[in-house]
């Protein structure tokens, strides 16, 4: 059953158009920037992970279309009034997204290992780097739907999509220099090397994503407060872990 | 009978909330100009960006294949329609300060991505034509080769780039004027 909607909301929701937009934005970013390449899999992670300042935002705004959509319709009453669990539905609903975004993740290292940025080993930090950018993406994922659920108005998703970007930019990514709060976002400063990027530091981040996609999730299911839980505690695995 | 057909009229095209949405632009535009040193493509780029994402909104009703079918000279309607938004959008972008000739170029240029994504998808899916061009542009980033220039000329410096911006324009009036807005597909919306 689960997997049938899943099939169902890949073919009809907008995964197959997130895919393509990570793609090609995620692949663009990454390609074009041959000099960070330098023939090593620690620096392909970094420039993969340099492209969210633009393509976090767009998996974000993706999931609160997906996640208005129903209400937009006049489709809600339909829906709350369904046997399905809301929690299953927003499971459903955003692991289309993020499975979308995780097959788009692993062809983009994929084409930028082709590139020829794959001499020496992975170390510990660019794999657990690596796996910070797929978790904020499915946390992007996630969140974009609790918005949407909240704001169904066809206006949300572009404004929040810019609203972000513009966030994104102007705080550019976390530098060594910049304390602890900037690695609330996955992007990097520009001088940002993978021995900057701790095993630990990165356990952080990733703790403090997979808390959000679980309070995106929890809020998309109609779990408002409880929602709030995880977030917080991931932001203090995220100010434990980066000290 | 005319000014209350203007008032419902504005009223179907949701003018508050854009009007709202663009006072936000120009104060978003104006508060990076003053605030942040070095805005990148900011203001160029998104607040016109921005602007015509939710100007898109303005440019068709909920039900255009019904707007269709009454008895009014639509191709007026829109051309009117159209030079009223880039009028309000090009004061928006007055606070884009030395910035303002990117800004009005990418306008242009992404105003007329605008139309024709009006055309082809409908007010609701508009933006995604313009944004899908800016961001391919900004992940190419400035000064790419030269037969990327079709793609980047909105994260190129002012004065570059017009040509792009104004054929773009030209024919996203042309045809929005002349098919106005697509009726979204219902699985669309």
């Amino acid at each position: 059953m689960t997997a049938r909607m899943l099939a169902l909301d890949l073919r009809r929701g907008p995964a197959p158009l997130v895919a393509l937009v990570v793609l090609a934005l995620g692949g663009m970013a990454a390609l074009s920037a041959p000099d960070e390449c330098q023939g090593a899999w620690n620096e392909a992670v970094l420039a993969l992970r340099d492209s969210m300042w633009l393509v976090l935002p767009c998996v974000l705004a993706a999931g609160i279309w997906h996640g208005g959509r129903a209400r937009r319709r006049g489709l809600d009453d339909a829906v709350a009034a369904a046997a399905l669990p809301p929690a299953r539905r927003a499971a459903v609903e955003g692991a289309s997204l993020g499975l979308a975004v995780l097959a788009v993740f692993v062809v983009l290292l994929v084409a930028v290992t082709a590139g020829g940025c794959t001499s020496g080993a992975l170390g510990a930090s660019a794999a657990a780097s690596a796996l910070v950018t797929l978790v904020s993406l499915v946390a992007a994922a996630f969140v974009g739907l609790a918005l949407g659920r909240t704001a169904s108005s066809p206006m949300a998703a572009p404004l929040a999509l810019f609203l972000v970007l513009a966030v994104t930019s102007v705080f550019g990514g976390w530098s060594p220099g910049d304390g602890r709060v900037m690695l609330i976002l996955p992007g990097l400063g520009e001088d940002v090397t993978v021995a900057d990027l701790t095993v630990r530091r990165s356990l952080g981040q990733l703790l403090w994503f997979a808390g959000l996609a679980v309070s995106g999730w929890l809020w998309a299911s109609g779990r408002r407060l409880a929602g709030l839980a995880p977030a917080a505690a991931g932001a203090a695995a995220l100010a434990a872990l980066s000290s | 009978m005319t000014s209350r057909l203007l008032v419902l009229h504005l009223r179907g095209r949701q003018a508050g909330r854009v009007a709202c949405a663009l006072l936000g632009v120009a104060v978003a535009c104006w508060a990076l100009v003053v605030f942040v040193d070095d805005t990148g493509m900011l203001v160029p780029v998104l607040a016109p960006l921005a602007a015509v994402s939710v100007l898109g909104f303005a440019l068709g009703g909920a039900d255009p294949a019904l707007e269709r079918v009454t008895p009014q000279r639509w191709a007026r309607w829109r051309a009117a329609e159209l030079a009223v938004c880039a009028t309000v959008a090009a004061l928006a972008l007055l606070p884009a300060g030395e910035h303002l000739d990117a800004a009005l170029r990418n306008l242009a240029g992404l105003g007329g991505l605008a139309a024709i994504g009006l055309v082809a998808l409908g007010p609701r899916l508009a933006w995604l034509v313009p944004s899908a061009w800016a961001f391919a542009g900004a992940a190419v980033g400035p000064g790419a080769a030269a037969w990327l220039a079709p793609l980047t000329w909105p994260v190129e410096p002012g004065g570059s780039g017009l040509g792009y911006a104004a054929a773009l324009a030209a024919a996203g009036v042309l045809l929005h004027t002349r098919y106005g807005a697509a009726t979204p597909a219902p699985s669309g919306a």
